[in-house]
């Protein structure tokens, strides 16, 4: 019994040694040359070859991640002697991975961020600036929307090229619903708008039916929007200045619209305990008469929605409030843009910026157009080539009206929680405009 | 008689109280299978009702996204390469504190306790960097150490109080009987540790099944990409195919759910088993 337990102790001993062992070598052996930091000294010419990490999102099923992938591959195809590295996660994960790479100096050659990512490592000089870059190009920098570089605009120097344009606030209704309680267009006045709001409400119907539970879809789609046409964009840009604060009467005036919008009963009582999807099912059942969202909601309404709902939608945007601001105008931008390492130079960097090239050409505007995308680039053929009527329209829409800031794209993050948590409380009676108003100036830290 | 019919009357609300818990636990389930088999047309409809035309396609789907195989090839390698140590490292720990004395033995446990207080997910910059610089990046092992490495602690403890509460006696009768220690370890403490290493398999086997953050920290490549990462390929920045990731969710759970059936029992028993002092 002793000889065999013996042996069987070294037996143990040793398989564990020599599994951990192995799993260590395994590991740290594996892939020695694996580094993605970009080299200084960058490709030096000619017929070497030259890596090119990306970091990107399009992993999913949809038309525009595969036309990003086809595209990425005949990239490959085209340049034999680049090798592209994808570092390629879902949307939800993105910003974790990105943050970790970041922190660790390891952020890859090209990669997608956001403006509030962007304001996170412009300062700390990792991302190039595309000012030079884009006036050596003219005709691609004209072919861009007007405004489509103003979400990555830091300090007057612009950080991001962007990936599309979209506009954020658009109202869906349906237009049978308006008919049948006697609304024959949609109101062009607050005082209409409300009106109807109430006949709507009267008939039995939910006027407006949103999913606020992550308090996002509100403050960004509704408000957004309505507060510009309160205050007016000059207004907006003061914040930075210093030249108005959201205790200032106009901001005050933007969140009684929201409270007014309230206390008529505009949406469905649950609006802060469901979310986007759960509202869904309100709108596809003919229970709510409009809905507000942004541009993306003309594809999940051209995918789901029943054929009689998608067939009587039409898409308007909120009326004058007689307030400061343009009434053809809605919240919108790009939200996310392509950055490049400020560490790249020479081939790497050239090679860099054809990729990103690649992906914001009139060539790959027209293809994002046809699946229905939203390209940051003006198109001449007017949208004609979008397939969906529904589309179509918004294009149509998105043709006479400007861009005006989204809240949470140009704020500080601390600064739209308290907005948007305030806009929450609101809608459920537990807090006045004021409050919000001074909580908000005071987030600010001014 | 009275007794028997107020125990009759009290088992009534009883169970309709115990049924109603029962329910509230399987519906979830319940609801996933069924909402897997409808489209997201009719899911935007109503969320709750039930499939009108059951159709497959949803799973059809899943193959199409991501690469499902390589993904379920990756979860089951860390699985299965994982758990084996993870319980043999904790047992053999176990056993030693709950059966010995020896210098820096607290320190040992305060270190392995250390491990349970520290939430992980504030190591994930730092164990990125180590990992760099060791050059452990982005391989077909890399998640295996870190895996067992935050599962040793609270499994460890769980076999350090199992093992206290069996009779010190039962080795001591083997030891005189010329066993070794590791025959005494191995032969015959292991084999009445069963329950709580069915324990230890199906919590180690959770932990690693659903991990994420470090999964898709730590490897770049998609071939080594988990079934959660490729739960997530499902949503994109402004949409989600609702239905789509719900059929994804009962491929990545029905493992879970089939392995937990076949260890339930064994797992009710060492829950309780540790617990209580005999």
């Amino acid at each position: 019994m002793k000889i065999v337990s013996k042996r069987r102790k070294g037996i143990v001993s040793k398989a564990l040694i020599l599994f951990l062992v192995s799993a260590f070598i395994l590991t740290a052996c594996g892939k020695s040359d694996d580094s993605n930091t970009p080299s200084a000294s960058g490709g030096s010419g000619g017929g070497d070859k030259i890596t090119i990490s990306i970091a990107h999102t399009n992993v999913t099923d949809d038309p525009g991640a595969k036309l990003f992938r086809e595209t990425l591959q005949k990239f490959k195809d085209a340049h034999p002697n680049v090798e592209i590295r994808e570092e390629a996660v879902a949307h939800d994960l993105y910003r974790s991975k990105m943050t970790t790479l970041g922190a660790s100096g390891e952020l890859p050659d090209v990669f997608l961020a956001n403006g509030s990512m962007l304001i996170d490592y412009a300062p700390k000089g990792l991302v190039a600036e595309w000012d030079d870059l884009l006036e050596q190009d003219k005709e691609w920098k004209d072919g861009f929307l007007q405004d489509a570089f103003e979400d990555f605009r830091i300090k007057g120097k612009i950080y991001g090229v962007a990936t599309q344009t979209l506009s954020v606030h658009l109202i869906f209704y349906n237009e049978e619903i308006f008919k049948q309680v006697g609304i024959h267009a949609f109101p062009e006045t607050w005082k209409d708008f409300e009106d109807a709001i109430v006949k709507l409400k009267d008939a039995g119907y939910i006027p407006i039916a949103m999913g606020n539970k992550a308090n996002v879809p509100v403050g960004s789609t509704l408000f957004s929007t309505l507060a510009d046409r309160v205050t007016g964009t000059q207004w907006f840009n003061g914040l930075t200045t210093g030249e108005s604060k959201f205790t200032d009467p106009e901001f005050i005036e933007a969140l009684k619209k929201i409270q007014e919008l309230k206390n008529i009963g505009a949406f469905n009582p649950d609006i802060n305990s469901i979310d986007e999807g759960q509202r869904d099912p309100l709108y596809f059942n003919k229970k709510a008469a409009m809905t507000v969202s942004g541009a993306w909601y003309v594809g999940n309404l051209i995918q789901n929605a029943p054929e009689d709902v998608l067939n009587n939608t039409k898409i308007a945007i909120l009326p004058s409030t007689g307030g400061k601001g343009e009434a053809a105008a809605v919240a919108g931008g790009g939200g996310w843009s392509y950055a490049i390492n400020a560490k790249l130079t020479d081939a790497k960097k050239a090679t860099a910026v054809e990729l990103v090239k690649t992906f914001t050409n009139d060539e790959y505007a027209a293809a994002m157009k046809k699946i229905n995308g939203f390209p940051a680039r003006k198109l001449t053929d007017d949208g004609s080539t979008a397939t969906a009527p529904l589309t179509q329209e918004y294009y149509n829409l998105m043709n006479r009206v400007q861009l005006t800031p989204i809240y949470d794209i140009r704020l500080a993050p601390a600064t739209v929680e308290v907005i948007y948590r305030g806009i929450q409380s609101l809608l459920a009676g537990a807090a006045s405009p004021e409050d919000i108003a001074k909580q908000a100036q005071d987030s600010l830290g001014k | 008689m009275t007794n028997k019919m107020k125990i009759g009357l009290l088992a009534v609300p009883a169970n309709v109280l115990a049924l109603l818990f029962t329910i509230t636990a399987i519906f979830p389930i319940v609801w996933m299978v069924y909402t897997s088999l409808k489209t997201n047309p009719e899911f935007s409809l109503s969320l709750f009702a039930l499939p009108s035309q059951p159709t497959l396609s949803n799973y059809e789907n899943a193959f199409r996204v991501g690469n499902l195989s390589s993904a379920l090839f990756s979860s089951v390698f860390n699985t299965v390469l994982t758990i084996p140590l993870i319980v043999l490292g904790s047992f053999i720990l176990g056993y030693f504190f709950a059966r010995y004395n020896f210098r820096g033995k607290t320190t040992i446990r305060f270190v392995l306790l250390v491990g349970m207080l520290i939430p992980i997910h504030s190591l994930l910059v730092p164990l990125f960097l180590q990992f760099k610089w060791f050059g452990m990046l982005d391989t077909r092992f890399t998640l295996i150490i870190p895996y067992v490495a935050f599962n040793l602690s609270l499994t460890t403890f769980l076999f350090q109080s199992f093992i206290r509460d069996i009779p010190t006696e039962i080795e001591e009768a083997a030891y005189i009987d010329g066993s070794t220690t590791d025959y005494a370890l191995f032969r015959i403490i292991f084999p009445i540790c069963l329950p709580m290493v069915s324990t230890a398999v199906i919590l180690n086997v959770l932990h690693t099944w659903n991990e994420l953050p470090f999964a898709f920290i730590l490897n770049r490549s998609a071939e080594l990409f988990t079934l959660p990462i490729w739960l997530t390929y499902f949503s994109g920045q402004y949409t989600t195919d609702y239905t789509g990731k719900i059929a994804g969710l009962v491929i990545t759970s029905l493992p879970i759910v089939i392995l937990y059936l076949f260890f339930s029992n064994k797992i009710m028993n060492g829950m309780s088993a540790g617990a209580v002092k005999g």
